[in-house]
């Protein structure tokens, strides 16, 4: 490939980079506390919500990313064309402009986020149950309410010693984003698959790797920043 | 196939979620009505309707098939059916929306009802023909051989051992595979035609089995030094898919394109992009 | 006025009976050494006490207030409110102090009084200083607990402790942590606390301190308490044969 054309290729590449930021940053906007309320889930008392969260956990973890886009996708296309669903469901979702562009990226961003907010309640209930228990009792002792012991005593304690275990996942979605592309979703790989096609040269997929990485090289930047700057208690 | 495993794992899961969720329905009528293959009956077929009424027809296609339709180098869906598509839009009144799919799951875009129809250079085959409405095949392609220009084959028979490049999940492989000769030939299945190609020019694969008119087109467009072996493989055509039940709006546009044909027009589009008119609309 | 009465308390971990009718007073200004063998029940008491363990049995009376009765043969505790009020009159000083790591010292200190008692951060600030200059350590205020030795940590969790200004203070072998050398530290700020009449509940394995300091001693030994009374009968000649056995034994090492 010529000087102008990846120059071409990298400014179409550029203009993507917006949809899988936009799928990137909302999948960690709602996976993350969608995953702190799971990680609480998991640990609540009562059996059966803890197996249901369990159960939950190893179904996203346990089949691929990939697979539960396209269920995520086709889930209520089929549900509408199927005979079986009942008419309140159909009803239902017939309010859903299924060939709209929104669709797409609503279908995208519901698997990524229950997908990764079983990652990160993982890392959450990790993070939390390694705190002492003396933390809670000098809580207690001190006449903290139990909201008050989690939000003001647990969670910043928790916050740092998950961030090194998140920052992992995060640059991990980062490249997942790559995914939605099985379904179509235009974003930079998608987009470097097909200028691929055009110019039957590697080099697009190339420059989109390129972009891939400096994405997450900034991650990391950001990461060892905020870790440095949580360093001042052990 | 990979059509039929994602059609399969679909249905199944959604069945055994309905089956889960709202077991009221009872188990006795989920087990014809489940499934992409019998999609719901409609009372009458207001297909044509629904299109005129949202003032769209969505076009599903996988944006990667040169010359009839892909994403050109300024990011743009173009190509024959694309041009062929914008002219019947333009004579039903509506706006044409190009909507890319994965093209492993056409079939569910198509049934689930996000696209109207698929219109790629998707060629004909008894299949398709069971799952999809189709419209008259509106051109002809043969699966040929593509070899590097200093190759000494110079036919088929010349392949025997060699090994051969092939879109997965293509009708050429479908094709390779159900021939005599496949079983003389190393078969290397590539996720497209264009990464089969590149194989072949760092020696990879020996050859590539591909639609003639991809072959061409690649040969003159790109200036490669590739030829393509005189006898090819069964000929096969193209057509557009429509849902099954969606008979009045495939008969619109078959009309629409037969009167393209009547006065010219077809012609003038085909020229454009392959010299002259190539088609075989009635 | 007894600020605290405990009547035959039990508590059982499973088939273990750690406490078996425990019963003593604390009158105020009163300072209560507990000592015994470890196992003896001696923490759990204290964690009873100061609602950390669930009691099965008995009754508790602290300030007045009742924390645990004993209906229809049932041990019942008070509602949340009253247990609440309860927690608030009494403070904890830990073992192994339980600080927060992620605050200051001062912060440490000011967190309960400006959340739980909701006075303006102003005035537990001020409090918190005077309370740390009396500590010995008003340079401290902006360090991280992970900044201080074992025992400035536990001075930290005393005046943690006072900030709430409990009307009975509790330690749970609060030198057991710490290097011998910072002992001494520890039972001076604990001995100046005394003198200022300040009601407080010990237990210690500092057997010369509980003597020294403690109006009353109580030896506990398997849930239940052997022997009680003046330092200078426990630890004199006319104390028990098995108080004696414990204290010789304790003394060799």
């Amino acid at each position: 490939m010529s000087f102008d054309e990846i120059g071409k290729v990298f400014l179409i590449l550029l203009k993507y980079l917006l949809p899988t930021l936009k799928v990137f940053g909302m999948t960690l906007l709602f996976s993350i506390p969608l995953g702190m309320i799971v990680a609480l889930l998991k640990m609540c008392k009562v059996k059966p919500v803890s197996w249901l969260m369990n159960i939950y956990i190893m179904i996203m973890r346990g089949t691929p990313l990939m697979l539960q886009v396209i269920i995520a996708y086709f889930a209520i296309p089929m549900l509408m064309q199927n005979a079986a669903t009942p008419a309140w469901l159909n009803s239902l979702l017939s309010g859903v402009d299924i060939k709209g562009d929104a669709y797409m990226f609503r279908s995208v961003l519901v698997a990524f986020s229950l997908n990764y907010a079983a990652y990160f309640a993982e890392i959450f209930r990790g993070g939390i149950e390694s705190i002492p228990k003396g933390q809670y009792e000098a809580s207690a002792c001190l006449g903290f309410s139990r909201t008050q012991t989690f939000f003001r005593i647990i969670l910043p304690q928790v916050f740092k010693r998950v961030l090194p275990a998140s920052t992992n996942e995060i640059i991990t979605l980062v490249k997942d984003t790559s995914l939605a592309n099985v379904v179509a979703y235009a974003e930079i790989t998608m987009k470097a698959k097909q200028q691929m096609q055009l110019y039957s040269s590697l080099t697009p997929l190339v420059l989109a790797g390129v972009m891939y990485f400096v994405l997450a090289m900034v991650l990391s930047l950001l990461s060892s920043f905020i870790e440095k700057k949580l360093s001042y208690y052990k | 196939m990979r059509k039929h495993f994602f059609g399969k794992l679909l249905t199944g899961v959604l069945t055994a979620a309905m089956m889960f969720t709202f077991c009221g329905c009872g188990a006795a009528d989920t087990s014809g009505s489940a499934g992409s293959d019998t999609p719901a009956a409609s009372t009458a077929d207001d297909s044509l309707k629904k299109v005129k009424d949202a003032g769209k027809f969505v076009l599903g296609l996988d944006a990667t098939f040169e010359p009839m339709g892909y994403t050109d180098e300024n990011d743009q869906i173009v190509g024959f059916d694309i041009d062929l598509a914008e002219e019947v839009c333009k004579r039903m009144g509506v706006e044409l929306v190009k909507q890319p799919i994965n093209w492993d799951t056409k079939e569910e875009d198509l049934n689930g009802g996000r696209i109207d129809c698929i219109w790629n250079g998707m060629s004909v085959n008894a299949s398709r023909q069971e799952t999809m409405n189709l419209s008259e095949p509106y051109m002809k392609n043969a699966m040929v051989f593509v070899v590097p220009a200093d190759s000494d084959a110079k036919s088929m028979d010349d392949l025997a051992e060699a090994k051969i490049g092939v879109q997965n999940g293509s009708s050429a492989q479908e094709i390779l595979e159900a021939s005599a000769i496949a079983s003389t030939m190393n078969e290397q299945v590539l996720a497209t035609n264009v990464e089969a190609l590149m194989q072949m020019d760092s020696g990879l694969v020996d050859a590539v089995f591909l639609d003639s008119v991809v072959a061409e087109y690649k040969i003159n467009a790109d200036q490669k030094d590739w030829k393509i072996l005189p006898d090819g493989l069964e000929e096969e055509e193209y057509a557009i898919g429509f849902r099954k039940n969606d008979a009045a709006l495939r008969d619109e546009v078959q009309k629409i394109l037969g009167e393209m044909k009547a006065d010219g027009t077809v012609e003038k589009i085909a020229s454009e992009w392959f010299g002259s008119d190539v088609t075989t609309i009635q | 006025m007894a600020m605290l009465e405990v009547k035959n308390l039990c508590k059982r971990f499973g088939d273990l009976e750690v406490l078996k009718d425990i019963s003593f007073n604390v009158e105020q200004g009163n300072v209560i050494a507990i000592i015994g063998p470890s196992g003896s029940g001696k923490s759990t008491l204290l964690r009873c006490i100061n609602q950390l363990e669930r009691a099965d049995g008995g009754t508790v009376k602290v300030c007045g207030m009742d924390m645990l009765e004993q209906k229809d043969g049932k041990a019942v505790y008070a509602s949340a409110k009253t247990l609440q009020q309860i927690r608030l009159k009494i403070g904890l000083v830990f073992q192994n102090f339980n600080l927060f790591p992620h605050f200051t010292v001062l912060r440490n200190i000011t967190e309960a009084p400006v959340h739980v008692l909701k006075q303006n951060r102003a005035d537990a600030e001020k409090t918190a200083m005077q309370l740390l200059e009396k500590m010995g350590l008003g340079t401290k205020a902006n360090a991280y607990p992970c900044e201080l030795s074992g025992g400035q940590q536990q001075r930290v969790s005393i005046a943690r402790a006072l900030a709430l200004k409990p009307e009975i203070l509790f330690f749970d072998e609060p030198t057991s942590a710490l290097d011998p050398e910072l002992t001494g530290e520890i039972l001076k700020v604990i001995k100046s606390l005394a003198k200022e009449g300040m009601t407080m509940v010990i237990v210690t394995h500092e057997m010369a301190f509980a003597r020294d300091v403690a109006d009353h001693v109580i030896f506990m030994e398997k849930g239940l308490i052997v022997e009680e009374g003046a330092p200078s009968q426990l630890f004199g000649e006319n104390a028990t044969e098995r108080t004696k056995q414990f204290l010789q034994r304790f003394s060799e090492g």
